[in-house]
């Protein structure tokens, strides 16, 4: 199941994409997500295909390889296409299919619907899989750094979010363990009664807990025997470097922002 | 039951860029009744094999005939559970797999999954609560406020109370202490012998693997690279330290021995008391070389 | 006689809601560049101990002094800098996204300046010879090679003492002799002082010293030879002799008249070809 969920995982490579500055890929990602919806005729829709495409084109990942990623959520793209085509009714009636009629206006909504959904999932697929975890991480915790004033706790939400992705292998491999335990007792994962179901999955979730309790016990005593104590005067090991180049892209997407404003209808 | 692979080979995540082959060509013969120990390195494709054992894993190619049952690549894995009656795993760190509120409630869950009546189950969990060498009144109690080690006991009960033929321990012992290791080991090996189980034992323990077991099987780099009794597995002591694995501290001392003193020590020297026997041999025997 | 790195003075120690003490009365000291093993069962009180040293729990009675300094608020951290605890189980201690990130941990918990802890983490990772691996995330690491960052990320500090906490116990043989040889190296070169906890009398026969603990008191303490002409003492508490002794033991009783002490196996052959020749 996991071999073909490619949301959430990095392809390590040395492209342009790969080396911006994490910061300058999560507002990229972000002013893309809101633009989006500036679209609405043909035109704007292909500008923003077009940088899609080109970012992609740049990180040096195989279009295939992104578009097997797409697949999982090419269900949702089609059933939004059908409920548009047959939902919306403006326009000249293009064909009749039984009681059905598809409208032309219903054609395009559910194209530009479609292709919407696609370029956001495109464009968020695209940050993860040239940016590291614990990069999305570091630039989540400097962009968010202003909020510091505020006391939000910015340093121990951003070391929470990096320790998760740091167990999440760990936590797998676990949760393996512990299926083939119970399933050599007989446990049936597969299939079984509702209330069997819900037995197999006690079983598999409470050793689970415990054991992720204990994993967070002991790493709360490593953490503390190894002199931590808090954001106070501590010093950071990964920095960011913001380059000309992370400004060049940005500057894109401003100027992608201005054209889909000249251009939408 | 008798348990022979026929050309196994598995490959995880077959047919994928992450694929990567685990076993191959392996061909070997487990008789009923005979205590086995697998050694080798991590990674040598031990666990592997023995996650064959009950059909956790079914081979990519190959045969595993296990009594009755045969399994390859094509048996729908719906089809493997009666199997898991028959062959009970101990993982390394079994307390790790307990989750139920009291302790007799743990070891009937395994017999409850294969349609064991309650009662019987119950009888079941007080016989084997003795067995693993604890008492009654730890039954009702949370598996949660026992020891590391009691727990460890609990869980192999509950591997137990399945009634397996074939009892297959990885590495049962890790991280206990030496009193606690050894009580454990005597304890397989009394359940062994009283119960006629064939035992497979995963170890890293050249000194158990000697001490227990009736045949050894060395994995390396994913296939079998030697099967035999212990006393012919380790008369090869220089071809076992050449693959990086070591020979029982018996052992060693006989080869320092025969190399210092220039004879052939003909006793296999698998425990402490066949060595000082052989030992006191070269001294009676007494002429210089 | 200098003035010992560490000294504990009539510590006891019991856990909230327990009646008994996990550690009672006990006191030793610890000279710079010494390797100091605690030995004992477990539950015997010994992992109680080093948890103590470095201020995780703190003793009901008695006194530690670490660097002629008692050991209190004040000075937990100094002494959590000087000196590194390597816990048993190697994945819950990793806590950096990748082995560059961890050794890094602690330096940035103490302020160190970003250049240094360059400099510092290749030195360190250096040490334990693990510089191919200074990228990789920790599941594709074994367990010696984590236990390894381990000491590296402590090694990064340039601690005076380094505790191990049972650090072998959940590794294959190999992983032990890669973290073992990689401890008895820093401590030779470096003379940095080690404390191992652990209940493997064979890894505990390689120290200066040996100290041995029984339901949280201090049975015995000495050389590994004066240690280990108590027999079958130490098998009563739970522990195990190492094989030369047990094998020098039973050819005693078989009428060779090996002298009494320790040895390793090369010492027992060696003992043996002098009374072969001789007869």
């Amino acid at each position: 199941m996991t071999n073909h969920l490619i949301i959430g995982q990095y392809v390590p490579g040395h492209s342009v994409i790969h080396r911006l500055d994490p910061r300058a890929k999560l507002l990229i990602v972000f002013a893309y997500v809101l633009i989006v919806f500036l679209a609405n005729n043909a035109v704007t829709y292909a500008l923003l295909s077009l940088f899609a495409f080109a970012f992609a084109a740049l990180s040096r990942i195989s279009f295939s390889f992104i578009a097997r990623g797409l697949k999982p959520i090419l269900w949702v793209v089609l059933f939004t296409l059908l409920l548009h085509l047959f939902m919306t009714k403006e326009g000249d009636v293009i064909c009749q299919i039984g009681p059905l009629s598809v409208y032309e206006g219903g054609i395009k909504q559910g194209a530009f619907i479609s292709l919407r959904f696609l370029l956001l999932v495109w464009m968020t697929t695209m940050l993860t899989l040239t940016t590291t975890p614990i990069e999305v991480t570091d630039g989540v915790e400097s962009l968010l750094g202003p909020l510091k004033k505020m006391r939000v706790p910015v340093h121990e939400l951003a070391l929470m979010m990096a320790i998760s992705l740091r167990f999440i292998p760990t936590l797998m491999e676990e949760t393996e363990k512990i299926m083939k335990a119970q399933a050599a007792r007989g446990v049936d994962f597969s299939g079984g009664r509702f209330s069997e179901r819900m037995k197999a999955i006690v079983s598999l979730l409470v050793p689970l807990f415990i054991s992720s309790f204990k994993r967070a016990d002991e790493l709360a005593t490593a953490m503390e025997a190894r002199g931590y104590r808090g954001g106070e005067g501590r010093t950071k090991f990964r920095q960011l470097a913001w380059k000309p180049v992370d400004t060049v892209f940005l500057a894109a997407v401003a100027l992608l922002f201005a054209l889909l404003c000249l251009l939408r209808s | 039951m008798d348990i022979v692979f026929e050309k196994v080979e598995h490959v995880y995540n077959a047919r994928s860029p992450l694929a990567r082959r685990a076993l191959y060509d392996v061909n070997v013969a487990i008789r009923s009744g005979a205590y086995v120990a697998v050694v080798g390195h991590t990674g040598s494709g031990k666990s592997t094999l023995l996650q064959h054992l009950n059909g956790l894993l079914q081979p990519t190619s190959g045969a595993v005939k296990i009594g009755e049952e045969t399994i390859t690549s094509h048996k729908r894995p719906n089809q493997l559970k009666p199997l898991r009656k028959k062959v009970g795993v101990v993982f390394q760190f079994p307390e790790h797999q307990l989750f139920e509120e009291t302790v007799e409630k743990d070891i009937c869950f395994g017999p409850l999954n294969f349609g064991v009546p309650e009662d019987e189950a119950k009888r079941k969990a007080r016989e084997l609560i003795k067995l693993v060498g604890l008492s009654e009144d730890v039954l009702v109690r949370s598996p949660f406020d026992l020891s590391g080690g009691q727990m460890r006991r609990v869980a192999i009960a509950g591997v137990l109370a399945l009634e397996p033929e074939v009892l297959v321990l990885d590495e049962p012992t890790a991280g206990l202490d030496p009193r606690g290791r050894k009580e454990m080991m005597e304890m397989f090996y009394r359940l062994h012998r009283e119960k006629q189980l064939t035992t497979v034992l995963v170890t890293h323990s050249m000194e158990d693997a000697a001490r227990y077991a009736d045949e050894i099987i060395v994995m390396h780099e994913g296939t079998v690279w030697g099967h035999g009794t212990p006393e012919e597995i380790f008369r090869d002591a220089d071809k076992l330290t050449a693959i990086g694995l070591s020979v029982p501290e018996t052992v060693k001392l006989k080869q320092q021995l025969e190399k210092r003193f220039g004879v052939v020590i003909p006793s296999p020297c698998l425990t402490l008391e066949q060595t000082a026997e052989a030992i006191e041999q070269l001294f009676v025997k007494g002429e210089r070389p | 006689m200098a003035e010992p790195i560490l000294s504990i003075e009539g510590v006891s120690f019991r856990y909230p809601n327990q009646s008994d003490y996990a550690v009672q009365n006990v006191s030793f000291t610890a000279e710079r560049g010494e390797w100091l093993a605690i030995v004992g069962h477990n539950g015997s009180g010994k992992s109680t101990i080093a948890r103590m040293l470095i201020g995780l729990l703190r003793p009901e009675r008695g006194a530690i002094r670490l660097f002629g300094r008692l050991l209190n608020d004040a000075t937990v951290w100094e002494v959590r800098r000087r000196v590194g605890l390597v816990f048993q189980n190697p994945d819950n201690q990793f806590v950096g996204a990748t082995v560059e990130d961890d050794i890094a941990f602690a330096l940035e918990n103490n302020g160190i300046p970003r250049l240094e802890m360059v400099e510092r983490i290749r030195e360190a990772i250096r040490q334990v010879h693990m510089e191919p691996f200074l990228h990789y995330e920790p599941h594709r690491l074994s367990g010696g090679q984590k236990q390894r960052v381990a000491i590296a990320g402590i090694l990064a500090l340039r601690p005076d003492m380094i505790i191990l906490d049972e650090a072998t116990s959940m590794l294959d043989p190999r992983g032990r002799e890669e973290v073992l040889e990689t401890v008895r190296r820093l401590n030779r070169q470096q003379r940095i002082t080690v404390l191992s906890i652990t209940h493997d009398l064979e890894e505990a026969a390689k120290a200066d010293r040996l100290i041995v603990m029984n339901k949280g008191e201090v049975m015995a303490e000495g050389t590994p030879e004066q240690i280990f002409r108590l027999g079958s003492k130490l098998e009563r508490i739970g522990l195990d002799l190492p094989f030369a002794v047990k094998m020098g033991s039973r050819l005693r009783e078989r009428g060779i008249p090996l002298r009494i002490g320790y040895f390793t196996t090369e010492e027992l052959v060696e003992e043996l070809w002098t009374l072969y020749s001789k007869k």
